[in-house]
């Protein structure tokens, strides 16, 4: 079936708050869900493999491994980048602001490429921002975005071993500067192929095309997040309709 | 973009929820800007398709042609039993239903939507769709009007001032609901991108449609049937019923509604710095004597509302008898403020829209800032101690509620399982307190203020950044708190849980800036409204007949003779 993207905006806030996220996480959960999808980055498939473990592991917290005014290692416990990625992202844009350069390595988290979306709103409050990390096999993923531009360059690389730029798996390495812009390296070449670069206005394409034409959800998974949703509603009583309209 | 101006009311006294809950349409309301901008820019509307059966059941297609773009309003009819019909949420059926969508509507799309449409919220639509709404009937007008067109005769105004419309719409839906355009294809067409102008041009179509419906009818059923008399066509407006559903909108859009406040107050600042002149203290009395008039004819069995509507013929008089002395060379701010600082909001508020009535050219640029873009974003770069200030600069009001006080902490809000509909529970009484819904600001500041307070005594150089690490689910009320420090008038200064809370302030609040009229409470929760009754009819605007945008306040038509008897053709 066909939605729109304040269908799925919509619909995950209401169903990531039934989980138990809290405000502001359930906004900026379906903001990255909703990001991901409307520029082809499978948000909606990624949220329906997650959605069992969700409900689970919503109220464990995250543990800070090492931080200093320029590092971060936060260990996200194996949990869906949902969880935590947005309350770390706003923890490394506010250093990068104050030393001009941060770095984070999170380890052990899962949906990585839906932060992209919310990194996406730093770059365009004026942070150059690079985010690499390695999908399932032999898949590294470089996502660039230049200062002002919300739509990064989104480099996927084909590789035989693990290269060290690309983390280990279930791992993200992501990098903030508010004087240098990151330029995509020849060293990645000699460890991995480029397998497809996305530029900005290819995911723009993507976008107007998803909200010209709607974006294609599967029936079961609209109702699985319409029953998480459920959870916030109230059973009608007749107290309750008294004078409502 | 305008800049605010520094004679600007403190929000404290324009976000005051009572004030809000007083205020009356004005030239930049909705209603008002849509027609301005259909008859400014000479958009051409046809109606391209009635097909409708002797009883007035069937399919019409109006077509608007604009310098941008074609569009379509497809309208079903249908036929509704009495049981059927209800202006509740939970209805599942309607009079009539209908959908405004871009381009030209074939066959094959009207066909199409015939299947959803009339689902209204159990239905799937196509992406073209930029609004999708129902309506149902006023029996007792709708049987009256078409029983006296058919038997030749005019209706007569009295009945009609009693409720003012034909249909009354229940829900009007854009931006992406069941299926529909998201409003981000809005944004960019010049003709639909200001706040909720789709919307209300789809409603203004439909407006036509009723009086076309019923004149129809009228005919099939008598060779001496009538058309309806052009003024009291004009005295027809939409109705509109609305309950709870619209409340959580402005606290959930707090960037929307400071861009709609600040339009309005930066209109009355300006109108208010020019100097009274004979011809405008004229110009406004005349206003005022109309004012006056619609206030006697509107009524409402509300006991609150009504005893405001007869203050207000009173606060109008005292000021009519104010202006009939000399005022030249005083400034209108003067003259209003001296007259309105011990009158009640009801009052004073017309006082300050009549006065932007005799100055559009300072006014109607600023329907282009309404909108507003809803990007929050947090900085949690700022000491605890930057962010405790901001709190005691633009959120003082939120601090002083005592929340162990049970008359401050008497409701709280939630979603029904029907329809998802807002309702109100009361505290330690009834269920779903678990699932309150986060309509609370007063309490969640306060709440975020002595949690900073806190960490910050142990942590006293901290950041804001290190608490959220270990607050990690206060940040969305941080965020809130930094993006809306921006806007000038975010939030409604009231406490959302109080026992004396009047939830209609928040749907009349809304209403306002719709541009709707008559407002009818039938409850403390819901009301009934009716917009562009007195507007310029589609068949005026297509005449070319010279449009002045002066049909505010309407007034029950006084008929003339020669109108009374011209046979429907």
């Amino acid at each position: 079936m066909k939605i729109s993207y304040n269908e799925i905006q919509v619909l995950c806030k209401k169903a990531f708050s039934g989980v138990g996220y809290s405000v502001g996480d359930y906004e900026d959960a379906a903001m990255m869900i909703a990001w991901a999808e409307l520029h082809g980055l499978e948000g909606l498939a990624m949220v329906e493999k997650a959605l069992p473990h969700l409900s689970k592991t919503v109220k464990k917290p995250f543990d800070i491994c090492y931080q200093d005014e320029i590092f971060t290692i936060i260990d996200a416990n194996n949990h869906s980048i949902l969880t935590c990625g947005a309350v770390i992202t706003d923890v490394i844009a506010a250093k990068s602001i104050r030393r001009g350069t941060a770095a984070l390595r999170l380890l052990n988290v899962y949906n990585r490429k839906l932060l992209l979306g919310y990194l996406g709103k730093y770059a365009l409050q004026g942070h150059h921002i690079s985010a690499t990390w390695q999908a399932s096999g032999k898949v590294g993923y470089i996502a660039n975005y230049q200062a002002g531009n919300i739509l990064p360059v989104i480099r996927r690389y084909d590789t035989d071993e693990v290269h060290m730029n690309f983390p280990k798996a279930r791992s993200m390495n992501i990098l903030f500067s508010q004087q240098v812009s990151f330029q995509f390296s020849e060293q990645e070449t000699h460890y991995a192929t480029l397998a497809l670069e996305t530029p900005p206005n290819s995911l723009q394409l993507l976008e107007e095309n998803a909200y010209r034409n709607g974006i294609e959800v599967s029936e079961k998974l609209w109702h699985e997040l319409k029953a998480l949703a459920a959870n916030n509603l109230v059973p009608t009583s007749e107290q309750s309709r008294q004078g409502a309209g | 973009m305008t800049q605010p101006t520094t004679d600007l009311r403190e929000p404290y006294i324009a976000m005051n929820l009572t004030r809000l809950g007083s205020l009356h349409q004005t030239r930049l309301s909705f209603v008002r800007s849509i027609l301005r901008k259909i008859t400014d820019e000479q958009w051409q509307i046809k109606l391209s398709k009635f097909d409708l059966n002797a009883d007035g059941y069937g399919t019409a297609v109006y077509q608007t042609t604009t310098k941008n773009g074609v569009y379509s309003c497809i309208i079903f009819a249908q036929e509704l039993s009495d049981e059927k019909r209800s202006d509740r949420v939970i209805a599942e059926a309607w009079d009539i239903t209908f959908a405004l969508i871009s381009g030209e509507a074939d066959e094959a799309i009207i066909q199409q939507l015939s299947q959803s449409v009339p689902l209204q919220e159990a239905g799937r639509n196509n992406p073209r769709v930029l609004v999708l709404s129902r309506a149902n009937r006023s029996v007792r007008n709708f049987s009256y009007i078409t029983d006296c067109l058919t038997k030749g005769e005019q209706p007569d105004p009295k009945q009609i001032a009693k409720v003012g419309y034909l249909y009354r719409t229940t829900a009007v839906y854009g931006n992406g609901k069941f299926g529909i355009a998201d409003y981000h294809l809005l944004l960019n067409n010049d003709d639909f991108s200001r706040p909720f102008a789709a919307q209300m041009f789809a409603v203004y179509l439909l407006r036509d449609f009723c009086v076309r419906q019923v004149e129809h009818i009228a005919k099939q059923r008598s060779e001496n049937a009538i058309k309806l008399a052009p003024e009291l066509n004009r005295y027809l407006g939409i109705g509109n019923s609305t309950g709870l559903g619209m409340a959580p909108f402005l606290i959930n859009h707090p960037g929307l509604l400071s861009k709609w406040v600040l339009a309005l107050e930066t209109a009355i600042v300006r109108c208010s710095k020019q100097v009274v002149t004979t011809e405008n203290q004229a110009q406004y009395i005349e206003i005022l004597k109309k004012a006056a008039q619609y206030f006697k004819e509107t009524s409402t069995v509300d006991e609150i509302q009504q005893n405001r509507y007869l203050q207000v013929s009173r606060d109008v008089e005292d000021l009519q008898e104010q202006l009939n002395q000399q005022q030249v060379g005083k400034t209108w701010g003067e003259v209003l403020a001296s007259h309105s600082h011990d009158k009640q909001f009801e009052s004073s508020e017309l006082f300050y829209s009549i006065l932007l009535e005799l100055f559009p050219s300072l006014v109607d640029d600023l329907c282009d800032e309404m909108g507003d873009d809803e990007y929050y974003q947090l900085n949690a770069g700022i000491t605890l101690s930057e962010m405790k200030a901001i709190i005691e600069a633009r959120y003082a009001w939120t601090l002083s509620y005592d929340f162990n006080d049970p008359e401050q902490n008497y409701w709280f809000w939630y979603s029904s399982e029907e329809k998802e509909e807002p309702r109100l529970g009361v505290k330690g009484q009834e269920q779903g307190e678990d699932k309150q819904m986060p309509l609370g600001i007063a309490w969640r500041v306060q709440q975020f203020y002595q949690a900073i307070n806190e960490f910050s005594e142990a942590n006293p150089s901290a950041y804001l950044a290190d608490f959220l690490l270990s607050n990690p689910h206060k940040r969305g009320i941080a965020r809130r708190i930094q993006s809306m420090s921006q806007y000038v008038y975010p939030e409604i200064h009231a406490n959302l849980f109080a026992k004396d809370l009047r939830p209609l302030d928040l749907l009349r609040a809304k209403l306002s800036f719709f541009g709707v009229s008559k407002f009818d409470p039938k409850s403390d929760k819901w009301v009934r409204v009716t917009m562009f009754q007195g507007a310029p009819t589609l068949s005026e605007l297509s005449q070319n007949i010279d449009f002045a945008d002066d049909w505010y306040f309407p007034l029950a038509p006084q008929l003339s003779t020669e109108n009374t008897s011209e046979v429907s053709s």
